[in-house]
């Protein structure tokens, strides 16, 4: 079940028409079908950056344990690692976009470094943009669709400067609207927070394997003193913390959203066993994961 | 009547509601107003991209008479002596860089003198309709996000520019490739050579008299026949490319300001340092700190 992600490669296999960007391999994908890579049959994890921008209609989207309504003009932005699914969907119309983690990185730390933003788990991701800006979006479109394929040899790099401007574009919306706060301490120096970038990156692509504060450390060939030096200064919390949270949050979404049962989730976590997963979802979570499960369904039956 | 210079600084000390400016970077006009500046002689400081949708323009590029109509690409390169006489009816965009912004897009510089070589012979190129197509969308996106208050506008529209320059340089291919080979003049010639030889030898290779050699030719030759075709000495070129390798090297890697000073060939960290500073502002480690 986990093999079945979403990704540049997986959305090409469904979607053969949209449009892909080559920049040193799949990197980005823009389609003006939201629904081309959009999971309805059941939630998967997303191994990509995406955001789906609705034009018209409405869809209602589960992005980990948080529902989501897109209705005309809904930015939505789902990060790597992120499960999803759409619950519902009343003829939304509209476009989509994935960004490999390569590519995101790479304009991050070439690009747009000085930028005091940095959108991860934590943040909405959703909001409303206004008409202009869909106007601005739409041409975005036009141009990926009209542009690239006309321009051969210069297609990467038309690609990727359209890319750059989309994905600085994408902040700008969620910094005007989404009242998402820098998530970045403002003092910390510029070195600094490429650094918890990295260390948030490497969170987010390897937290069901890797628990141990150590590995990340050992990863980016930082002392671990320095690393949680750093982290803390930049976020005001400790390397564990994050660890956890982006633990928790995984475990909690497969136990709401999933049929696995909870053997498989202590597997798909690299938990040794499933007590000592159960004592460290209880330790987190207040209540063991059968209870939570079993109180997330109840939930969700009456809600239906 | 001294040629005066224009850059994109003096339209921001005086704007104009029909121009739109970022910061002393990029000009963007949606009624070709931008040439309402040239009605005198006037070196440009940067490159600009004209895009005529209807009527015509007649006046002179270093002094040689042109005459632009509808759908005519027109692009003038810094150093540019250029005058407008006449215009009609007119229609279009037009768009203008500064060096200095160019240079931080990370243009490859094989790309950039390619497509200076291809274009200095014949600055007007004539296209289709459906290229003008293409280039509509992309003035009124830019000009939109230059009227918006994003917070990342400087980034969107390096961006979309990284994205047109590329765009520019795919019509300056097939302008070259159209049979206009066959003007190829001597000067010509040696800037293409030259820029060939720049690319491979400049990380080790810093004097004219290298490349002079290399081409069979005298320094002063070479300096002249390069100054002549492309109104920049052989050195300016040179050292571009040398620029550019140590901005990218500051920026990109975890290289030490030492190890990059050898890598480029300079004998002493000191003499890289100056070099740096007297190109950039800013030395090396500044340079580094602030991107």
């Amino acid at each position: 079940m986990a093999k079945q992600n979403v990704n540049i490669e997986s959305a090409l296999l469904r979607a053969p028409s949209s449009y892909t960007m080559h920049w040193r391999g799949n990197d980005v994908l823009f389609t003006d079908n939201i629904m081309d890579f959009a999971p309805f049959d059941r939630p998967r994890q997303f191994d990509a950056t995406a955001v789906f921008l609705c034009v018209s209609g409405s869809m209602e989207c589960k992005v980990d344990l948080d529902t989501y309504v897109l209705k005309k003009n809904s930015l939505l932005m789902i990060f790597p690692g992120q499960l999803v699914s759409v619950i519902s969907n009343n003829g939304a119309k509209g476009y989509a976009t994935l960004m490999s983690s390569a590519f995101v990185n790479h304009i991050k730390l070439e690009h747009m470094k000085r930028t005091n933003f940095d959108v991860h788990i934590g943040i909405k991701p959703m909001c409303q943009v206004n008409t202009a800006e869909m106007e601005a979006y739409k041409r975005i479109y036009t141009l990926a669709c009209k542009v690239l394929p006309q321009s051969a040899e210069e297609a990467p790099h038309v690609a990727m400067g359209l890319a750059r401007a989309f994905y600085a574009m994408v902040i700008s919306s969620m910094k005007a609207h989404a009242g998402a706060a820098a998530t970045v301490a403002e003092n910390s120096t510029p070195n600094h927070r490429q650094i918890f970038n990295r260390f948030i990156d490497l969170l987010a692509e390897n937290h069901a394997e890797h628990h141990s504060i150590t590995f990340y450390a050992k990863e980016m060939s930082l002392s671990l003193k320095y690393l949680s030096l750093v982290v803390k200064e930049c976020s005001g919390r400790t390397v564990q913390d994050w660890v956890n949270q982006y633990v928790m949050l995984l475990a909690k979404s497969l136990l709401a959203n999933s049929q696995m049962s909870i053997k498989q989730i202590t597997d798909t976590l690299h938990f040794q066993n499933q007590s000592t997963f159960g004592k460290y979802f209880k330790k987190h979570a207040g209540i063991g994961p059968k209870d939570y499960r079993n109180a997330f369904r109840t939930v969700t039956t009456t809600e239906k | 009547m001294n040629p005066r210079w224009l850059s994109i600084d003096d339209m921001q000390r005086k704007p104009r509601p029909d121009i739109l400016t970022l910061g002393n970077q990029v000009a963007v006009s949606a009624r070709l107003s931008l040439l309402g500046l040239l009605s005198k002689p006037t070196y440009i400081e940067g490159t600009a991209v004209f895009v005529c949708l209807g009527g015509t323009i007649e006046g002179t590029i270093n002094n040689q008479p042109y005459r632009i109509e509808k759908n005519t690409v027109l692009i003038v390169f810094s150093g540019d002596l250029v005058k407008i006489d006449r215009t009609a009816d007119l229609e279009g965009y037009g768009a203008m860089m500064s060096n200095d912004f160019l240079d931080e897009l990370d243009i490859s510089f094989a790309q950039r003198a390619a497509f200076f070589a291809n274009m200095r012979a014949n600055s007007l190129s004539h296209v289709g309709d459906e290229v003008i197509e293409q280039f509509r969308p992309f003035y009124h996106l830019v000009l939109q996000i230059l009227r918006s208050d994003a917070s990342e506008k400087e980034e969107i529209v390096k961006g979309l520019v990284y994205a047109y320059c590329h765009r520019i340089f795919a019509l300056g291919r097939s302008q070259a490739s159209s049979g206009k080979k066959l003007m190829l003049t001597r000067n010509q010639e040696i800037f293409h050579n030259f820029i060939t030889l720049v690319v491979k030898h400049s990380s080790q290779e810093h004097s004219v008299a290298f490349y002079a050699q290399e081409m069979g030719l005298s320094p002063k030759y070479l300096s002249y026949a390069v100054k002549t075709f492309s109104q920049r000495g052989a050195l300016d070129w040179i050292n571009e490319h040398v620029m550019l390798q140590a901005r990218f090297m500051l920026r990109s890697t975890d290289m030490t300001v030492k190890e990059i000073a050898f890598a480029l060939n300079f004998p002493t960290q000191s003499a890289f340092g100056k070099f740096f500073r007297q190109k950039q502002g800013v030395g090396p480690k500044e340079y580094r700190y602030n991107s």
